[in-house]
Parts: structure tokens; sequence; C-alpha cells
């Protein structure tokens, strides 16, 4: 057991020390930075062979001389301005020399403080975490209490019990910091704590130390390098200012804090003295900054999409229907919402274009019920988002036509989407508490819509929000206006996305989900309450699920997704019952009901592949039980109607699978 | 809806005055606790080197610190509580005094440092967490790099060098008080607050973009925008609001790092703040001062972080009710 978990430990933090290496090159910045670093600890090393001049060495004949790149000829002090670089002071020192000196009191400190810091903070970090309950919280009070004054005033307290000096002000930095790191160890044992693996690791009999050293720490280790990393820049910012100060260093030596001091008296005279230790603090600070968030995001996750941006579309990139669909005019004329002929792409990591979705047409009435089903990554909820023009960026629909009742969709401007959206088609989601703004009241969230779309004003909008609030049967819908989302169950808080979302009288209401994150009672209930407001109101819904139980109860019609693609669709009896493409039939036997007793389910072999990775042809032979060599060269994949028996449904049974005819569905 | 909320924010403020009693009880710790630590006794510091130990020990007895330490503390405390905080050993003055003449000057350019922190730092956060990647947020992303790196003395000389030397916009040295002048007193102040401030700006700045960043990614955000709110609608009403929580805890870290910073700060305007007072009492060994200036700075905090956790509560309700 225990060797086991270890192996395993060390497998993941292999791996991943490979990922990261990998994503860390990639971070140039970081990476001139690190050098940097490491030129200073060079110059810090080799201190006494670089300076020109020792600290003290006064050249009285060339006081106040400007840099040496710069005309010291009106400089009268100055008589040998080319031997100072970067001038002198009002003794003659060489301030070149002092800077390169300099140079190792700020590494020695900085290594030194640091040093101290992570050996104070990390045990009592690690031991609170660890042990945690009173001892825990007793600690890391009076830890975040010491964590919250200023670093300087701690730092004040410490260098006037010990007195001055580099070490004592380095002690005292240390402490100042330690807190720093036993929040972060603390924060991590707990998250870790939890972890399958520490438990395990406890059953296998292992000490309390053991389990620190061996299980916690490789997993702090990535966290903590990064701390580490901005914690030198901070070392040096307070080091710096209590040298400024002449509190600490003494004054003797020429720190860069006191290099900048002594300059603040020679301002007016001779300026430039300011720069270059300003400069030195100042790089070697954003070096370790740098490389610090240059750890992070080669260890971190990326930011930069939101659900604010979509791809702005190019009207000449979008190909309106060249290919025929299987839906017909009349069909597409009595509908609330056509898609038709859907290609939607995005750019992958490697810059070439991905295609998500792949010619995807599905048709719903008013009062009807069209299910989409698939597996997560068919491309259901994509398809949706295409039909709102909310598809997230960098993606975009590259294909075919959306038309909701007399609109079409695909030449509007953003703004004249928004118009529609909310009031023509609007959207109830998979996790209904997260889709609600977690900062405002109920009340506050459901009556802006409606100010806007239908002209409301604000006691308006929130007496109807109420009135919709009792149609969704919340009880007390007064009292529930005026209270937070976390104070909602998820059938309820699904019961308010649907007031919100009919709340401007919207034909097509989408249901991406709306039930999976609920329980099997509480899921019966939003699915009678959708029923009952559909047939007031004549919704056309468009109901995503994976569940094909769902779907039997929900829908009139059904459409299968498999990678992308529509592969079948009809009437939703008529599928379910008589499937015409072997992966829909595969998905059926994958059913409770279609089970013997004692033995386990039968499941699909295989995964969805990935959209980087479509196989050609169908893209469902590597699975598909009937597949021939047809199926992977790819003939017609388009949907072909199928001719059944049963002629109950009006819509028509389309498969897209190239041998239907051929193979016995039984 | 008012009154049940003034309800909610009445509870959470008197549920913080009450965490924030014992906070200050350990502050008052932690300076009594630094006295005691000194290698050595007051009194030895007090009398010179050459004090014989009976002078010492008589000292020590008229000064009551050869008493029980838990007594000492009390005693220390009871006086503290009545603004007796000890004659300062250097300044030959009571500490009170010395500290109610100096700290207006450490809160003016706090205050002025932190105005231009936030203000800046949000508006570039905003802007930048609002579209990710772009080149906007590139430049701002590298200032904030910068910006954070840069030590608020330094670049207190920076702008002494440039505004006040060369185009004499500002006085580089002294203090202007506010009821001398109270334009006077911005002008006095401007530079130490601009110095304070852009670091500190900078800090803000990126944690607000990140935060945006992140709530921009969450799935009300898309909710909203499936209902048709524009961009803007759903930035000010929804996103912002949402965003400001984190950033509200970066602000109350960074009032303490204002607060330290501004004690260098006052030396490079030669400013007569308490910093300045710190520093001197620091390389003098005056404890008695150190002690009162930790005690005042710390309590100030303390007060501080309790206002930015009441409005932390405020902006976020999962707080207040529970
Ligand atoms: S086309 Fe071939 S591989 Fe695809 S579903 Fe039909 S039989 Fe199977």
């Amino acid at each position: 057991m225990a060797t086991l978990t270890e192996e395993k430990t060390q497998e993941k933090s292999l791996s991943n020390f490979g990922r990261f290496l990998q994503r860390f090159r990639k971070q140039r910045l970081a990476i001139v930075a690190l050098l940097f670093l490491l030129f200073l600890l060079f110059v810090a090393i080799f201190r006494d062979q670089l300076m020109p001049f020792t600290k003290d060495e006064a050249d009285f004949f060339s006081t106040f001389c400007q840099p040496s790149f710069v005309d010291n000829s009106d400089v009268v002090t100055c008589q040998n301005p080319d031997d100072h670089i970067l001038g002198t002071d009002e003794l003659g020192r060489d301030a070149y020399s002092r800077l390169i000196y300099g140079t190792r009191i700020s590494m020695q400190a900085s290594l030194l403080g640091v040093a101290i810091a992570m050996i104070v903070g990390l045990p009592i970090g690690l031991l609170a975490g660890f042990i945690g309950g009173r001892f825990d919280r007793a600690v890391m009070w009076v830890v975040d209490i010491i964590f919250s004054l200023p670093g300087i005033l701690i730092a004040f307290g410490v260098i006037a019990v010990l007195g001055n000096g580099l070490l004592n002000a380095m002690i005292a930095v240390g402490v100042v910091l330690s807190t720093r790191f036993s929040r972060l160890s603390r924060g991590i044992v707990l998250a870790e704590r939890e972890e399958l693996y520490v438990d395990g690791a406890r059953v296998g009999g292992l000490s309390t130390s053991t389990i620190i050293f061996k299980h916690i720490l490789p997993n702090i280790a990535p966290p903590l390098i990064v701390q580490t990393s901005l914690l030198f820049g901070a070392v040096i910012l307070i080091e710096a200012g209590l040298s400024f100060l002449g509190v600490g260093v003494p004054v003797s030596e020429p720190s860069w804090g006191r290099m900048l001091a002594d300059s603040r008296a020679l301002l007016s005279t001779n300026p430039f003295l300011s720069i270059p230790p300003g400069v030195a603090i100042a790089l070697t600070v954003l070096a370790w900054n740098i490389l610090g968030d240059g750890l992070r995001d080669a260890l971190g996750r990326d930011i930069t999409n939101n659900q604010l941006t979509t791809v702005s579309r190019n009207k000449e990139d979008v190909s309106v229907g060249s290919k025929t669909s299987y839906i017909s005019e009349s069909e597409a004329a009595k509908s609330a919402l056509v898609l038709k002929n859907i290609e939607v792409r995005f750019p992958s990591p490697r810059g070439e274009d991905v295609m998500i979705l792949n010619n995807v047409s599905y048709s719903v009435k008013p009062g009807e019920t069209l299910g989409i089903v698939g597996e997560s990554g068919s491309g259901k909820s994509m398809s949706v988002m295409a039909s709102m023009g909310i598809i997230p960026s960098p993606g975009r629909v590259t294909a075919g036509t959306v038309t909701l009742g007399d609109h079409t969709l695909n030449n509007m401007s953003e703004g004249e989407l928004e118009k529609l959206r909310g009031n023509e088609i609007a959207m109830i989601f998979q996790e209904p508490i997260a889709s609600l703004n977690p900062a405002l009241t109920v009340g506050q969230q459901l009556i802006q819509p409606m100010q806007k779309h239908l002209g409301l004003s604000k006691n308006e909008a929130w007496d109807r929000a109420t009135d919709l609030l009792r149609q969704v049967r919340i009880p007390e819908p007064e009292r529930r206006m005026d209270e937070y989302p976390h104070q909602f169950s998820g059938g309820m808080a699904q019961r308010v996305g649907i007031a919100r979302a009919l709340s401007c009288n919207p034909s097509v209401l989408i249901a991406d989900e709306p039930t999976t994150a609920l329980d099997v009672t509480v899921q019966g209930q939003i699915i009678d309450l959708l029923k009952d407001l559909q047939k007031d109101l004549g919704l056309a819904i468009v109901f995503i699920t994976h569940d094909l139980g769902v779907i039997a109860e929900v829908a009139d019609r059904i459409a299968v997704m498999y990678a992308g693609e529509v592969i079948e669709t009809g009437d939703v009896h008529t599928v379910l019952t008589n499937p015409r493409h072997p992966y829909t039939k595969a998905l059926l036997e994958t059913l409770p009901h279609h089970g013997v007793d004692g033995q386990p389910l039968p499941v699909i072999d295989g995964l969805v592949p990935p959209p980087t990775n479509w196989p050609t042809g169908c893209r469902f032979h590597p699975r598909c039980q009937f597949a021939t060599k047809v199926c992977s060269n790819g003939a017609d994949l388009s949907l072909k109607q199928v001719h059944t028996d049963s002629k109950t449904d009006d819509y028509g049974h389309f498969s897209a699978c190239i041998r239907v005819e051929e193979i016995d569905f039984g | 809806m008012l009154i049940v909320f003034a309800h909610f924010m009445i509870r959470l403020i008197i549920s913080r005055i009450l965490t924030t009693i014992p906070l200050l009880f350990v502050v008052t710790i932690l300076a009594f606790t630094m006295v005691q630590l000194m290698p050595g006794s007051i009194a030895e510091i007090i009398l010179d080197a050459g004090a014989t130990p009976e002078a010492i020990a008589a000292l020590e007895a008229e000064m009551g610190i050869d008493r029980p330490i838990l007594i000492q503390y009390f005693d220390w405390l009871s006086n503290a509580l009545q603004g007796d905080l000890g004659t300062s050993l250097f300044f030959n003055a009571p500490v009170t005094e010395l500290i109610g003449g100096s700290w207006k000057v450490t809160a003016s350019i706090v205050l002025g440092g932190m105005v231009v922190g936030v203000t800046l730092g949000l508006i570039l956060g905003i802007v930048a967490g609002l579209r990710p990647g772009s080149m906007l947020d590139r430049i701002s992303t590298v200032g904030a790099s910068v910006g954070v790196s840069l030590p608020a003395f330094w670049l207190g000389m920076l702008l002494a060098l440039i505004l006040g030397v060369r185009l004499d916009l500002f006085p580089v040295i002294g203090y202007t008080t506010f009821a001398e002048s109270p334009l006077g007193w911005i002008h006095s102040i401007t530079l130490s607050s601009f110095a304070l401030g852009i670091p500190s700006a900078a800090l803000i700045a990126r944690q607000m973009r990140s935060s945006m960043a992140n709530v921009l990614q969450s799935s009300y955000i898309r909710a909203q925008r499936a209902m048709g709110l524009n961009r803007w609608q759903i930035v000010a009403n929804h996103a912002l609001k949402n965003a400001m929580i984190p950033v509200v805890t970066v602000i109350g870290f960074r009032l303490a790092v204002v607060v330290g910073s501004a004690f260098i700060v006052e030396t490079v305007f030669v400013l007569p703040g308490l910093g300045r007072q710190m520093a001197t009492a620091v390389t003098n060994q005056d404890l008695i001062f150190v002690q009162g200036g930790v005690v005042i700075i710390g309590a100030f905090i303390i007060f501080a972080n309790m206002i930015i956790d009441i409005i932390y509560g405020f902006l976020n309700p999962k707080v207040r009710v529970s």
C-alpha cells in the first residue's frame, strides 16, 4: 500500500515536472530574468575581482564626477572622469565599485532573509495544518495578526531589541516574511490532507513526519517555488528600505539602499548618483517577480478567454446554404428555430483551425420539444451556443444559417443579437446556482432584462418577477426575491433560472442539461414544470441531455449527436424503439432496463475522439461493431431518410450511417 | 428590503468589532514582550555603561520592573489605555505626546498614497481584465510588473528630482498642515502620495485584472449574456461587484505595506512623521518609543482591517448572512 502510493506520488511529480519545464521554456521573459539573477550572483561572488576601487577609496581629485559617458568638462572638481564609469560622490568614491559591493550585500541579505523566513515559517504552517483543530486556529490567528502588520514595523521592533547589524536586520526581515510561508504551507497541507493519498498513507501506518516529508512537501513544492521567488523581491525591497533609513545594515556599508540615502543629499548637485542603485534594486526585484510569474504561469491555468468575447463574424467567411439540408422548406417555415448546416471552428494552439461542429442542422416548432442527446464532447452545447450567437472566443461560426422566427442571425451585429437574446430565445443552464450572480439578490438580477427588453419600470419589473417566481412554483416569492442565490437549493435555483429565461416572453427556450445536477425527484418536478409552461406559453424547447431516459420523457423529437455531427434524428418514439444508427443503438443498450440483473451494464468501448483527431469517413467507425472499409473511406455521410415500416411520425426519420440499409438493427 | 439589509450590516459590524478586541490584545502582548526580550534591562540602557549593579537595581525597583511579569503587563496596559505609553528614552518626552505631533503627517501621505493607488489600480485593472491578452492588457501588465518592483522611496527621489528640483512644481521637503492651508497640504503631500501610490496601483491593477478575467469566465456572466444584456450592463451590474471581492482583501494588505513605505518616504521628503521618529528611536534603541509606536500603528492597522472586513461583507453576501 505504502510503496504503491509513494510510486504514484513520484510518478505524478515527475511527469508534472516534465510538463512544467516544457511550459517554462516558453516563458522567455522569465528565462531572461533567471539569467540576470545568475549574473548578479556571479557579480556578488567575484565582487573583489570586479571592483576597480575599494568601497571607501576616495579619489579627492575626482569628486562629484558625472558618469564617464557624459561630458565632465564643466565639473571642475572632477579630474579623472574616465576612471569612474558611473561617477563619484562628494568624497570621490567610485559609484561603480560601490554598486558592485552592494550587489553582494543585497544577494546575501536576500538569501539570508528568505532562508530564515523559510526555516521559521514553513514548520509552523506545516504543523498547524497537520495537527489542525484548536492548535491550528490559535497559531494561525497570531500568524495572521503579524502578517497584517507592516513588515517594516516588525523589523523595527526586532532591530530595536537585537541592535543594528546586517544579520540582525535579516533576522528581522526573515521573521516578517515567515508568516507568508506559514500561511502558504498551512493552506496547502489542508488542501492535501483532503486528498485520498494522504489518507491512504495513514492507513499504511506511516509516521506523521514521513507523510509530511514524502507526501506533502513534494506537492507544496510548486507553489512554494513561486512564492519564494516573489519573496526574494520583497526581501530586497525591505532590506533596501531599512538601509535607506540607516536601520540595520551599518551606515559604513554601501548597500544599494544606503547609496540611495547618501545620494538623497546630493539630489540637486549630482542627481545621477541616485540612478544606478535605484535601477539595481528595481531590476533585481523585477527579475524575481518576473521569474515568479513565469513559474506560476508554467504551473497554472490560462485566463485569456471569457464569456463576453465573441469573435466578430467575418461575413464573407460564412458560406450560407451551399449544401442541402434534410430539413424541408415547409418544415422550416413552421419552425421557431432552424439551424442549417452549421459549422463551427476553433483555432487550435498550434494554429490550424479545428472543426468543432460539422454540418449540424435541426429545427423545432412552437409547442414542441426537440431533445438533443450525445456524450460530452459531441458538440450538443456548442450547437445551442451557435443558435444564440454566444460561441466563446476564439471559436466562430464558419458556415450555415440560424433562423429564429423571422430573423436570420448570420449577418446580425452584436447589438441586434442582444435584442433577440432573452427576448426571442432564452436559455437555462446545467448548474443552476452558478448561473446566478452570487453578489446580487434574485430580485435584483431578474428585473434587469425586463427593464431592457420590455421597457418596464423598476417597480413593474419587480412585480412581474415576483409573479414569475410564483408561476414557477417557488413558495413565498416576495421573500425569496430578497434572497441571494446561495440561499437556494439547486432545484429552487433552477426554477429561478426558468423564471429569468421566461421573463421576456421568448418563443424558444434552450435547456442545457437543466436537470443533470439535480436529484431525481427534483428532476421530475422541473421537467413537469417545463412541460406545463410549454403548454401554457406555446414554447419551442430545445432540451439537451446525455440521459436517454430524460429524453424519452420530455421530447417529441430527437437529434442524436456524435463527434460534432447529427447522426440520427426523427420522432422520439421511433428513434428510441427503432434506432437506425449503430451509435444510437449502442447508446440505448447502455440503458439500465436493457441490463440483465447482476451483470454490469454494457458500455460503448472507446471514447469520443477529440476534435483535433476526428476519424476519416464515419466518425464512429473506430467504435462501431458494424464498421467495414466503406465506413472509413466516407461515401455519403449526409442524413438519409430511413424507410421504416411505421409511418407514425410526421418528421421523417434520418440516419447518417452509410450502411443503414444493410445492417440488421434487430 | 432595506430593513433586512440594515439588520445584516449591523450584525456584521458588531461581530467584526467583537473579533477585533482580542486582536488588539495580541498586539499589546507582542509590543510588551518585545521589551522583555531585550538582552539586559531598560535600566541598563538608561543608566550609562559604567553604572554599578546597585544603581541598576535601584532604578529597576523604582520603575517597577523587578515585579512579576504579568503585573507589569497589566500595569503597563492600564497606563496605555489611559493614554500613557511611557517616556521616550531618546526624545525624553511622553510617547503619546510625540506621536500626537507626528501621526497626522504619516496619515496624510498614507491616505494620499491609498487614494492614488486604489483609483489608478482599479481603472487599469478593469480595463486590462475586460480584454485579457489584448495590446492594452499587455502594456498595463508590463507596467504593473515594473510598478510593483519599484521601491517607493526611490520613486519618491525620482519624482522629487524631476517634478521638484527640475520643474519646481512641488516642494521636495517639508509639510504644510491642512489647517494652515488645505491647498498647501495637498501640494506638500502630492509627490509622496504618488511615490506610495504607484507601486500600490500596480499591485491592485494586477489583482483586479485577474479577478475581472476570472469573473468574466463564470457561468452567470454567460447567463446574463444569454438574456441579451450588453457588455457594459454586464460589466457594471454583474462583473464589477464580484471582481471587487478579492481586490478588497488585497487593498487591505496593501494598506499595511503603504504604512511601512510611508515611514521611508517621509525621510525622502523630510516630513516630520511617525516613521522618522521610529527610525531614530530604533537606531538609538529607544525601546519605549518603539513599543508605543508598535501599539499605535498596530491598533490603526487592526481598525483599518476591520473596516475592510465590513466592506468585504457588504460586497459578499455569503459572508454577511452566515
Ligand atoms: S457508417 Fe459504418 S461505421 Fe459508421 S455507423 Fe454506419 S456502419 Fe458504423
